[in-house]
Formats: structure tokens, C-alpha cells, sequence
């Protein structure tokens, strides 16, 4: 056999080959016949090698410089307001709303109605903050230009705003303005503020949403097993307003001081090393 | 621009992560290289300002971190280890919230998360929910992310992780190309990632610096100490017991094999051109197992 000419780039460079078909048969069934050898493990590190030289083009590259802007104060509280999460802050007003409708079908009285249900407002929308635990997202959000403590802070403080609102315009429509208001005021501000603070500890400590979410729930379960007890009520209702006054500064110092807590949490980075459980 | 870390402690309870580590940062590709709980993650959280350490000062020109404290951060990109994303946003949607969160306007960072897309290989997939993007996918988003300030410090954790080969060559050409002047800290599993593109590696084993150096410093440390030998195929468990085998490879029914040892471990080894991952398991097999760090 012999090679067509004309056929190969190398045309005139090619040396004449001369094979008989029978052998060039042979050749070919002993060609099948061979193990071909599978390339070794740096095979693929070697070819990396080799393509690791070709350059991507300069300009794909580029990343144009930016300098630095400075950041106000209303800025910050608009890129942070624009993701809070709606959706969980109405949700907890749908539950709000339902465990008040529930809640005034039963035996409870009326007066320990809100002190049961006043929290679930800001305990969903804190459960819709602390998604970015779940998802992972956090690590990240402690690393970038806005400070996470303070990202953090206004975050809380618009949800306690988010709860005390609404649990101000309940209470107004259920007693009114004057000392009634004020009475019941105080009954439902007092395990409000002692849940924010025991939710807050929760949520730089457990990392699982559905962990958070369950011990988010017992809360006011607890708070209703506690509030059903007659006894309780019997000694809640003959508190004069004075001694109310002093458990809601009570209260008050315990969120203050788990705000701080929390705070030294977020800054120390212990958020990272909550438990997943 | 230096970036000092004079003296980073960390301890978590009784288990110390850092010792004392001290380290100048100038410019140029780092790479981080140790097992599972080396104290890489944390050393890499430290120079991001997502946790404090126990002791210690990180310097940025002379300055600290916490003097500086949102100017550091504004110069800082990092991708975590264990990136998560929000499956409800768009990739498009989450680069421009973070772009928000890092202080760029609107404008500028549209074009920018554009920018960053093409680079990273996400135009065509920017507007489809995070939820849907493979791991590589929500890597080079990851990737994309902690360049959006043009950070002249590069934290990243892993980056190649879950990335194929294709992209992991894009990968190395981008930081390659944008380390000139930054510094850029890369940790990783993958050891030929740091070979090509660092100028420096650190090893880092029990949280401190076991060994350090140029990849040649490295490579030329090991020479004497890695060998190849061809045995039959029957020798092998026997081997992989007694020594540490960096590579073992089928050769006409005989097996080749690379070893890390002190001295000719056995009759009919040759000595080896070195390799990073030779000193890599010198340090963390061969040293670890005779309880020599």
C-alpha cells in the first residue's frame, strides 16, 4: 500500500511507506489488542501546569479602583432597614393576632392575655434575623464595612420598636388611656422585655433555626402555663402599681444587660461558635 | 503595604487554636496549608475582624485593627470556609446587598457585580435564585463577593473548594493576577493550588507556623528525604504500614512508590525529586507519627 499523495500537509516532506495490507491488517488487530496505559495520578496536574500559563486577558481582570465613601448614619440604617424580613415580622403579627383570638375564647382573664402573647412579634422577627446563622451567611455579614454589632443592634432595636407598637395600640383598643392602660402597661412590658432578653441570649447561641425556632416557641407557652395558674394571678392582680413599677425596672435592667452581653458575644466573634444543636 | 500579626493567641476554653503566631504579610499570594483543626480557619477570622483573638495585635501599616476598625474592614474581602447563601435571592441580589453592606453606591456596584459575574464565570446564571446553583456555582459567587471592594487584603478560605478543574485554573489566573498588590491569604486542602500561585507557604500544624518558605525553600528542604522505589505488587500493604507513601502508581504489574523517609528506606529506592506535598506529609504524617511537633 502506499500513502496518497497530496493527502498530508507534510506533502514532499513524507517518506515513502510501503506496507503490504496483510501486514498493515496484523498491525492494526495487534493495536487493538494492547493495553492502553491509563495516565498517572499527576496527569491531570500536569496539564493544570500547562494551562495555568495562558493569561486571561488584562482587562477581564480589571477591577476598577473605588475609593473609599464615607458612610452615613442614614445610609447604614437604609441598607440595613431594605433586607429586614418582612415576611417573619408578619407572620409574628398574624400569630400575634391569632393567639389573641384564641387566647380570648378561654378561661384566661383578659388582663394576662397580652402579657402571653406580647412577645411574638419580636420573637419571629428575630427568628427571621437569625436565618443567616442557618444559612451561613453570617461569618461573612461580621466581616463587612458596616460593624455587625451595630447591624446587629438596629436590627433588634426596630423589632423591639416593631413589638412595643403593637403591643401599645393592643392595649390601647382593649383598656383605653388612664391608669387601666397603664396597669395592663406594665403586666404585659415586664415578660416581654425578661422573653427579648432570654430570645437574645438564645440567638447568638444556638446556630439551628429549627432548635431556636422550637425553644422561641416554648416561651410563651411557658409563660401561659405560668399566667394559667390561679395562684399566680391571684398575687398578680393584688400588685399595687408601685412594686409593677419596679419589676418593669427590673426587666428593663435584665434586657439592658443581656443587650450587653449579647453586644461583647457579636464582638468577641462567639456568634461562630454557637451550638448547632 | 504590611500587614504585621505580632503574637495572635486564640483560645477556645481549654484548647488553644493560635500560639503566639507571628507573621509579616507584604504583598503577594500566601499560601495556608495544614490538616483538619491546624488553626487555619481561625488564624483567617482573626486578620478578617469576625473574631477577636485572645491575645495579640494584627497591624495594618503600623496601625491596629481596632484602631482602624471599619477602614480595616473596607480593605478586607473574605470568603468564609462555609459560605451559605439566602436560596430566596438571586445571585445578582445578594452581590448587591453585600455591595450595600461594604458602603458602594448603587451605580457603582452594578457595574461592578457585572464585572465580577464575567470574571467569575456567573453572567449567564447572575439573575437565578441562590437556591439553585451548584457548589461551584455558589464558590464563585463566594469568590465574587469578597472582590467587590477591591480589597487590597484577600482572605480566602477554601476557595477552591467544590471547583472543577477548568474553574479552578480561572481561579488561580485571577489571583494570580490580582495579587501584585494585595495580599492575599488562601487557605486550602488542595496543595498543588498553592504551589502554583504562592510566593510564599506557610505550614501550619497544632496553631503554629511548623514550616515556612518559598515553595523551592521547601522543596529543597526535603531533598534526601523522598524516595522512589518499584515493588511487586505483594510488598505493598506491608509498606504502607511501615512507611509513608506519598504516591503509589501500577507499573506492569508492579507498583511504584514514592516515600518520605529520613533516610533509603529500602534496598532499591532512589532518591526523588521532592514535591510540596512530599513536605506537606513529611511534617503532618512522617514528623506527626513519630511525635516530633
Amino acid at each position: 500500500m502506499r500513502l496518497e499523495q497530496g493527502t498530508s500537509k507534510l506533502e514532499g516532506l513524507e517518506p515513502e511507506l510501503e506496507v503490504p495490507d496483510e501486514e498493515l491488517t496484523a498491525i492494526v488487530e495487534k493495536l487493538g489488542r494492547m493495553p492502553s496505559a491509563l495516565p498517572d495520578e499527576s496527569f491531570v496536574e500536569q496539564v493544570l501546569l500547562g494551562w495555568q500559563q495562558q493569561e486571561e486577558p488584562e482587562q477581564q481582570v480589571q477591577i476598577a479602583r473605588k475609593t473609599i465613601q464615607p458612610m452615613s448614619a442614614w445610609y447604614r440604617c437604609k441598607v440595613v432597614l431594605s433586607h429586614l424580613d418582612y415576611g417573619f415580622m408578619l407572620c409574628g403579627l398574624v400569630f400575634y393576632l391569632l393567639g389573641y383570638r384564641w387566647l380570648s375564647d378561654g378561661p384566661l382573664p383578659r388582663e394576662f392575655i397580652l402579657p402571653v402573647i406580647s412577645s411574638i412579634p419580636f420573637l419571629a422577627g428575630i427568628l427571621g434575623l437569625m436565618r443567616m446563622h442557618d444559612h451561613g451567611v453570617l461569618e461573612l455579614m461580621m466581616s463587612l464595612r458596616i460593624r455587625f454589632v451595630w447591624y446587629m443592634n438596629v436590627r433588634f432595636l426596630v423589632l423591639g420598636l416593631f413589638s412595643l407598637i403593637s403591643n401599645l395600640l393592643f392595649s390601647f383598643a382593649l383598656a383605653g388611656a388612664g391608669e387601666t392602660w397603664l396597669i395592663l402597661t406594665l403586666h404585659w412590658s415586664i415578660p416581654s422585655m425578661v422573653i427579648a432578653s432570654i430570645a437574645m441570649l438564645l440567638s447568638v447561641k444556638v446556630k439551628n433555626l429549627a432548635a431556636l425556632g422550637m425553644s422561641y416557641v416554648a416561651l410563651p407557652v411557658i409563660s401561659l402555663m405560668f399566667y394559667g395558674e390561679e395562684t399566680v394571678q391571684n398575687l398578680l392582680l393584688g400588685l399595687p402599681p408601685t412594686l409593677l413599677a419596679c419589676g418593669f425596672m427590673v426587666a428593663l435592667f435584665l434586657l439592658i444587660a443581656s443587650t450587653v452581653v449579647v453586644n461583647r458575644q457579636i464582638k468577641d466573634g462567639g456568634m461562630l461558635l454557637g451550638t448547632s444543636a | 503595604m504590611e500587614l504585621v500579626l505580632d503574637s495572635i493567641r486564640k483560645v477556645y476554653g481549654k484548647k488553644v487554636a493560635l500560639h503566639d503566631f507571628s507573621e509579616v504579610f507584604t504583598p503577594g499570594v500566601y499560601g495556608l496549608l495544614g490538616p483538619n483543626g491546624a488553626g487555619k480557619t481561625t488564624l483567617m477570622r482573626v486578620i478578617a475582624d469576625v473574631l477577636r483573638p485572645t491575645g495579640g495585635r494584627v497591624m495594618l501599616n503600623g496601625k491596629d485593627k481596632d484602631e482602624l476598625d471599619e477602614g480595616y474592614r473596607d480593605i478586607v474581602g473574605y470568603l468564609p470556609q462555609d459560605l451559605g447563601l439566602y436560596g430566596s435571592f438571586t445571585g445578582r441580589k445578594f452581590l448587591m446587598y453585600v455591595a450595600a453592606l461594604k458602603g458602594l453606591r448603587r451605580q457603582e456596584a452594578a457595574v461592578k457585580v457585572e464585572d465580577l459575574a464575567r470574571i467569575t464565570n456567573l453572567s449567564e446564571c447572575l439573575d437565578t435564585h441562590c437556591g439553585k446553583y451548584s457548589g461551584g456555582m455558589k464558590r464563585r459567587l463566594g469568590i465574587a463577593q469578597a472582590l467587590l471592594n477591591d480589597p487590597r487584603i484577600l482572605i480566602l478560605d477554601e476557595p477552591t473548594a467544590g471547583l472543577d478543574p477548568m474553574e479552578r485554573i480561572r481561579f488561580r489566573n485571577l489571583i494570580s493576577q490580582i495579587s501584585k498588590d494585595r495580599i492575599v491569604l488562601l487557605s486550602t486542602h488542595i496543595v498543588s493550588d498553592a504551589d502554583m500561585i504562592a510566593k510564599q507557604i506557610i505550614l501550619l500544624g497544632k496553631g503554629r507556623i511548623v514550616e515556612q518558605g518559598t515553595v523551592a525553600d521547601l522543596q529543597a528542604s526535603m531533598q534526601g528525604r523522598v524516595w522512589s522505589a518499584r515493588l511487586p505488587q505483594a510488598c505493598l500493604a506491608e509498606i504502607s504500614e511501615r512507611l509513608v507513601l506519598t504516591n503509589v502508581a501500577q507499573k506492569e504489574g508492579d507498583v511504584e512508590v514514592r516515600i518520605v523517609c529520613e533516610r533509603k528506606p529500602l534496598d532499591g529506592a532512589v532518591p526523588a525529586q521532592p514535591v510540596l506535598e512530599d513536605c506537606y506529609l513529611y511534617h503532618f504524617k512522617y514528623l506527626a507519627e513519630r511525635g516530633e511537633w
